[in-house]
């Protein structure tokens, strides 16, 4: 399954629409998304306007591959789950969002194995088809939590500090 | 303090990407009593053993609704009177910090990975409310704050 998520800020349309049309030419894939209020409503997909947070959780967990816009939270849940992920930055311009933060933020992550940065319909198109065309696609191991351990213990250090 | 005698964190952070971010700095404080403030009523289906507070999720274009929010989360933190208030985002985390420093407690703002770029609105806005004030991004990084130290990955 294929599970399609654009936050709970703003609707995606330019997302979910190239999904949709995605599946014209590949019908037998399974997907569900969570469209949060889309005007375009698709055609060929399982959707939600929002899921509660263990639902969302497990449709998360149930997938095999992620597409989803540049947010962080799906980002890293993404790591934490080992699912691989395409996301598409929203653009400001096209009302997307307030500024174009997803666009910095793609920057950074799309060097990171597992994460596949699409920037138009026809990146969206190509990726979803050469994922889904190989056999298992995998997030690979990662070893950097080090990161996340140094934030903890400087926290900790502050408020003994106090 | 709570009624135990344990102390007090005040974790807040807006439902989405804040909220996940917020999550995995709990093991920080294994000490203290959690309470959590979100703008989202499902998160608490997450949690285990914390306290729970849902505030009107609110951004700059509504005054309104952020008016509201504001003194939502005053409420929180007078009621529960916490010794350190924690904040990835965004605007609920905003009025919290502020709020807490006024009330006495330690605060502590951890701006979200999202920015790459520079430093969010709420987070800017919040540096003179934030006891400690830290970006996850060394190259954002200055001589005296905001800080880095370690990100949330």
């Amino acid at each position: 399954m294929i599970f399609v998520t654009v936050g709970t800020q703003f609707p995606f349309d330019r997302l979910i629409k190239g999904v949709d049309s995605w599946l014209n030419s590949n019908q037998s894939a399974e997907v569900v998304a969570q469209i949060c209020h889309s005007a375009y409503l698709p055609k060929r997909i399982v959707f939600y306007d929002f899921l509660g947070a263990k639902e969302f959780d497990d449709k998360f967990q149930e997938a095999e591959l992620i597409v989803s816009h540049a947010g962080m939270g799906n980002i890293l849940k993404a790591f934490d789950y080992r699912k691989p992920i395409i996301i598409m930055p929203r653009r400001s311009e096209f009302g997307e969002h307030r500024n174009n933060h997803q666009i910095d933020t793609s920057k950074y992550f799309g060097s990171i194995d597992g994460i596949e940065v699409v920037n138009s319909d026809q990146e969206l198109q190509d990726a979803l088809s050469r994922l889904m065309s190989q056999q298992q696609i995998e997030f690979p191991e990662r070893n950097d939590s080090c990161e996340l351990e140094k934030l903890i213990d400087n926290i900790r250090s502050f408020l003994r500090e106090g | 303090m709570s009624r135990r005698g344990k102390k007090v964190v005040l974790m807040v952070a807006s439902f989405g990407g804040h909220w996940v971010q917020l999550r995995r700095l709990e093991s920080a404080f294994s000490d203290y009593k959690l309470i959590y403030v979100t703008t989202e009523k499902s998160c608490q289906s997450q949690l285990d053993n914390c306290g729970f507070y849902v505030v009107t999720d609110a951004a700059l274009d509504s005054k309104l609704k952020m008016i509201r929010m504001a003194l939502e989360v005053f409420f929180v933190v007078l009621k529960n009177r916490p010794t350190v208030v924690v904040s990835t985002g965004a605007a609920p985390g905003f009025f919290s910090l502020v709020f807490g420093l006024m009330l006495g407690a330690r605060t502590i703002w951890v701006d979200s990975i999202a920015n790459v770029q520079q430093m969010s609105v709420s987070g800017l806005k919040v540096r003179r409310f934030a006891s400690l004030w830290l970006t996850q991004w060394e190259h954002l990084a200055k001589k005296n704050c905001p800080y880095y130290r370690g990100k949330v990955l």
